[in-house]
């Protein structure tokens, strides 16, 4: 499944990352990479950006690349 | 002299580390192989003269990014005797991987630690010596913002060639950097910031966070203006109080000429630039505190989805709301977004935020046309049709502005920037908008001059003079929207600065303040002032505007299409509202 289908408070493990190389070297700098362990912390509303922890950093990404990434989800 | 640059990812603490050591000594410059400006320091390191420069925050040194590019080129264009790195300790886990890249440019390097304070409160430890043994190179721990560490640089400057580096086996950067972390850091099994947790219940709330978004900026928004405009105000006082009682005097018995000249326009130029002087300074002191405590980006995250239809981000959605205070600072502030194109659509757009200087000149106009309930109508209507421009240019430029870079923003912990850290920026922009736009703004003002005064037999801003001549020969443009020859000689005026037009109208039609007000209501309809509001609302908003827009771009056919565009606009906006008030209230 892909990391927009993770419902808020959910965690996943990174699969793969998003088809486009660039984008993927800003991802893992930011440490979004395989087998990382990827947290939902909250979803803005109407469909805007997903909140994120991986590790220390918390981020923001847009739903769009949150599609492509793919993760197995993490029973809490 | 020796050479030093300093290299980091974005947020952590780079700009902090380099005012700690910089005081307010800072540069701007350009260098070999570079387009943009980047801030340099001279100063005693190690013993030695040492010249400082901050190079933007990077991720990657792959170049895919602008900031990239302009690091690589940097590099390879001069010479440098030493790099520092720095890093968030707090997110070293991710970072360590850049250091090695770093390393491999054949340069020295020192690591700099930094927010060391921040990664003990949240228990991270670390084996620095052994650090520094698998990477080979010194390792200082500090608090950039703090000072902690930072009297152990020189040492850490000499032990830089005799580290032995240790071998590692690894297959490629990513696997050596997370041997050295496994072997040299332990980060505690829960990291817990609870602080920063519960703000973000509050500030990140799915249905208040939105309002006390807009409640908090219109907060600092009061903050700024109400001490921003009465020092203002008292400056613009004090000018022309000092025109009045010394400059007149001085210059009385100078040809007339000169004497319009020197006080028209030099001083008249002068005095635009220093009157943005204050409002800068308090507007970065407030950006400082929005984009250190990082509320910045969870305002950008909250306003996001709406921004992202039209092209933009939340970021740009802060920056316009802040425009809507003064075009100038809001413009200076989209250095942030560090993606070309959407720092450029950004800057297209904010002009259009109706800012305070021409509130004025609309409050003076409705006062005198309108009453009550209708003045508020109109004026709220003036509010939507700055809205609408935004929204309009971006969603007809988004296609040429389109931000190529996925848009992923660091949500960092909830921080107080310190006092010193709000004075410097604040310090740091107002030099650089001094420095870089005066040219530009004085010598607009005294193009306007030329226009009002030329021919000198005739009295300033007349119908003959050559700025009457270019109403005259516009008028058939402007006629299909009510604005006459002697309006537009008043928006050639309003092109210096709104807060001027109204005294520009004084001139042109020889009333002031109330007997100006009844004046202007009997020679020209409702639909004509109205036709004139729009027209101010959407064209140029002032030569600072224009100014910081080129500097801060440094892109001509940006700045060419933001003036065209505004006037086009602004054109088709008024034609559209005049001509169906004409066929409505004249057929």
């Amino acid at each position: 499944m892909t990391l927009s289908q993770l419902l808020a408070g959910q965690s996943g493990l990174i699969q793969s990352l998003t088809q486009n190389n660039h984008f993927n070297d800003r991802l893992s700098a930011l440490g979004i990479k395989k087998n990382k362990i990827i947290k939902i912390l909250r979803k803005a509303t109407f469909g805007g950006p997903l909140h994120l922890q991986i590790g220390t950093t918390e981020l923001m990404v847009r739903q769009l690349i949150a599609k492509e990434i793919i993760i197995s989800p993490i029973k809490n | 002299m020796k050479k030093i640059v300093l290299i980091g990812m974005p947020n952590t603490g780079k700009s902090t580390f380099f005012n700690r050591l910089s005081g307010s000594s800072v540069r701007v410059g350009n260098w070999p192989g570079v387009t943009v400006d980047l801030y340099s320091i001279k100063t005693l390191i190690n013993g030695n003269l040492t010249e400082l420069i901050d190079l933007p925050g990077i991720y990657d040194l792959n170049g895919y990014s602008e900031d990239e590019e302009i690091v690589k080129n940097f590099i390879n264009n001069n010479k440098i005797d030493q790099i520092f790195f720095i890093l968030n300790s707090t997110q070293i886990d991710r970072q360590l991987e850049l250091a090695i890249k770093i390393q491999k440019l054949g340069i020295p390097v020192l690591i700099l630690v930094n927010m060391i304070d921040e990664a003990k409160s949240l228990g991270i430890s670390y084996n620095f010596p052994e650090m520094e043994k698998m990477l080979g190179c010194p390792v200082l721990p500090i608090s950039a913002k703090y000072g902690q560490g930072m009297e152990h640089l020189n040492q850490k400057l000499n032990q830089n060639r005799s580290i032995p580096k240790k071998n590692i086996d690894g297959l490629n950067d990513q696997d050596i950097a997370q041997k050295i972390y496994h072997k040299t850091v332990e980060m505690p099994a829960i990291l817990n910031d609870q602080k920063t947790q519960i703000l973000d219940n509050i500030f990140l709330h799915p249905w208040l966070g939105i309002p006390l978004f807009l409640l908090i900026i219109l907060t600092l928004f009061q903050i700024i203006f109400t001490l921003g405009a009465p020092i203002q105000e008292s400056m613009g006082n004090l000018f022309s109080y000092l025109h009045i009682n010394y400059l007149e005097n001085i210059f009385f018995n100078s040809p007339p000429m000169l004497k319009s000249f020197l006080l028209d326009g030099l001083y008249a130029g002068i005095t635009t630039v220093a009157a943005f002087v204050p409002i800068i300074i308090i507007f970065f002191f407030v950006m400082t505190v929005v984009e250190d405590s990082g509320y910045f980006s969870r305002a950008a995250f909250l306003m996001d989805k709406m921004m992202e239809k039209i092209g933009l981000d939340g970021r740009g959605f802060v920056m316009m709301l802040m425009g809507y205070g003064c075009n100038v600072p809001a413009l200076m502030g989209t250095k942030i977004m560090r993606s070309k194109n959407l720092r450029f659509l950004t800057m297209l757009v904010i002009p259009f935020s109706l800012c305070s200087a021409r509130l004025q000149v609309f409050l003076f106009i409705i006062f005198s046309f309108f009453s009550g309930l209708y003045g508020a109508l109109i004026l709220f209507c003036l509010y939507l049709l700055s809205f609408c421009s935004i929204f309009i240019t971006a969603i007809i430029f988004k296609q040429q502005y389109s931000d190529i870079e996925p848009l992923v923003l660091e949500l960092p912990p909830y921080r107080f920037p310190t006092l010193k850290q709000m004075v410097i920026r604040g310090w740091q922009e107002v030099k650089h908008f001094l420095n870089r736009a005066t040219k530009f703004i004085v010598i607009g003002v005294i193009a306007v001059w030329v226009l009002t005064y030329f021919p000198s037999e005739y009295p300033i801003a007349s119908q003959q003079t050559y700025a009457g001549q270019i109403g005259l020969f516009f008028e058939p443009i402007f006629k299909p929207i009510g604005i006459d020859q002697m309006l537009v000689i008043a928006l050639i005026f309003g092109f210096i600065a709104k807060e001027i037009l109204i005294g520009a109208l004084a001139i042109i039609f020889g009333f002031e303040g109330q007997a100006l007000a009844s004046y202007l209501s009997e020679i020209f309809t409702n639909g004509q002032a109205i036709s004139f509001m729009i027209f101010t609302l959407i064209y140029t908003p002032c030569v600072s505007t224009i100014a910081t827009l080129h500097n801060e771009s440094k892109d001509i056919k940006l700045t060419i299409i933001s003036i065209t565009w505004s006037l086009l606009l602004a054109w088709i906006a008024s034609f559209i509202f005049y001509q169906s008030y004409q066929y409505f209230f004249y057929n």
